[in-house]
């Protein structure tokens, strides 16, 4: 009796499902065609975009001569030139405003040490440093400056931050040639300690 | 399975390519990268950050920072501005090759470009009007210059003056690229906000600063405590609704402090060989709202 359904389902597996095993068929050419032209489309990519694999070539430029050919030649301008040197050791003190902070870095904008006729006092405070008590615009300020002649290692860069500092703001003052940087950096070779504002205001103003 | 070997060899090729090309070519292509002198600035770039911006390196990853904001700047093209440089001798000719190069400008204009060399003829032009302006200059006397400066919608929205290359990255450890700008990208922080204040007061409660802000505050990196004898210097300068009770003021922790100094080191003021941009004066920024605008 109970002999029958088995039968059937047992004949049908069969008739429906082939038992699986293991076959040697060919490749289909055409999946090769494929693969192929995608390495080739995948090479040429390369070839255009990845700029060489050089580790100069980013981003839009496709080569790395393409790059060298757009490297923009260093500013004349001194405005411009001290402008980035400000921006890269002054700032974080002065503040991109040159207003310094209340209570701690003194201004530059306005200042009555910078608007005077000769950077000599500026050239050796930003070469030296200042320390000790210091009188802006009959503000009394202390604090301390660290030296950045070693920094500013290019006398051309130190005329420019201080050319930059004098006409900036609103300051309206000289401007600082590299020869007068150069003279006051060799005057000031062998100091290796900050000035003392009473020191500096002893100083004429201007590079003699 | 009788073709364990096969497979074998199909998955050790199949990853032995992926290890080459995203271990292997970028290590070689970038790997060995060493400080580099910038003749502009006459200094080794990039510098290793010092004092407690080391500490706020880490105060970043724990606050979770990276998680919104990333430090990447992207450039999608390069643009030129003409600058001429130098008159010369034969300054009439300089002049009608002046308005050849620019046909807007009136022969006043030209004139006055002429008298007060450098200034700039022509701006945001492509390479090949570069070429073709300098072939007109060629020989004439007058010297002319192409400054590049970089475009793209992270450069537009005053994020950066250039794209981040691989050298910005040599002294950071992990580098904190960031892949998500629900803030915005804090690559040359830096120099937009420049105000210790002002990062201070934003992440105690960034509404303090920034009224549409999105960003969480971050109280616990404050000590909300009593006012001793006198009140601290260090003291935030709270008001309205933010400002803490009476008697009560509000001091950043040592967290506080290494953090807004490592947000201060976040720099790019250097051109470098691989992402060139010409010198621009230093221009704060006006409207500190913009900063939130979110980034699509």
């Amino acid at each position: 009796m109970s002999a029958k359904p088995k039968k059937t389902v047992h004949k049908k597996k069969h008739a429906d499902e082939r038992e699986p095993g293991v076959h040697q068929e060919p490749v289909p050419v055409l999946l090769f065609v494929i693969l192929l032209l995608l390495a080739f489309w995948g090479m040429m990519y390369l070839h255009t975009n990845a700029g060489g694999f050089n580790r100069y070539v980013y981003g839009p430029f496709e080569s790395y001569a393409m790059v060298s050919d757009v490297q923009p030649g260093s500013s004349d301008d001194p405005m411009k030139r001290g402008a980035d040197v400000y921006k890269s050791i002054c700032l974080p003190c002065h503040q991109s405003s040159g207003l310094g902070a209340p209570g701690q870095f003194p201004p530059l904008a306005g200042s009555d040490w910078v608007n005077v006729e000769g950077p000599n006092r500026m050239l050796r405070i930003v070469i030296n440093g200042l320390s000790g008590p210091v009188e802006v615009n009959g503000q009394s300020w202390s604090g301390a400056m660290p030296g950045f002649g070693d920094l500013i290692a290019s006398d051309e860069d130190l005329a420019a931050v201080i050319t930059y500092v004098r006409n900036s703001w609103g300051n309206e003052a000289s401007v600082c040639t590299p020869e007068e940087a150069a003279l006051v950096r060799s005057e000031s070779a062998d100091r290796g300690r900050p000035w003392s504002s009473p020191e500096l205001l002893n100083l004429s103003v201007e590079v003699q | 399975m009788n073709q364990g070997p096969l497979l074998f060899l199909s998955v050790l090729c199949a990853m032995a390519a992926s290890w080459m090309g995203f271990v292997l070519m970028p290590q070689v292509q970038l790997g060995n990268q060493s400080t580099r002198l910038v003749k502009e600035i006459g200094r080794h770039y990039p510098a290793e950050r010092g004092g407690i911006a080391v500490k706020g390196h880490d105060v970043y990853r724990a606050a979770g920072c990276v998680s919104c904001h990333t430090q990447q700047v992207r450039q999608s093209g390069f643009i030129f501005d003409i600058v001429l440089t130098d008159a010369g001798d034969f300054t009439d000719l300089v002049t009608s090759l002046v308005q050849q190069a620019n046909g807007d400008l009136s022969d006043q204009q030209a004139a006055d470009i002429v008298a007060n060399a450098p200034k700039t003829i022509l701006e945001g032009v492509s390479k090949q009007t570069v070429d073709s302006i300098a072939f007109l200059f060629k020989d004439s006397g007058g010297k002319v210059a192409a400054n590049i400066r970089p475009t793209g919608p992270d450069i537009d929205r005053g994020w950066g003056p250039r794209q981040t290359v691989g050298l910005d990255y040599l002294f950071d450890e992990p580098v904190l690229m960031g892949s998500q700008r629900i803030g915005p990208d804090l690559a040359d922080v830096g120099s937009r906000l420049a105000d210790r204040n002002w990062h201070l007061l934003h992440l105690y409660h960034p509404r303090t600063v920034v009224e549409k802000s999105i960003m969480p505050a971050y109280p616990y990196l404050f000590e909300t405590r009593e006012i001793g004898d006198s009140p601290s210097p260090d003291a935030l300068a709270l008001k309205g609704e933010f400002a803490p009770e009476e008697g009560m003021e509000v001091i950043p922790t040592p967290e506080a402090n290494a953090l807004v100094e490592y947000l201060l080191s976040l720099r790019i003021f250097h051109p470098v060989f691989e992402a060139p941009y010409i010198f621009t004066q230093a221009e704060p920024s006006e409207n500190i709202d913009s900063e939130m605008e979110p980034a699509e």
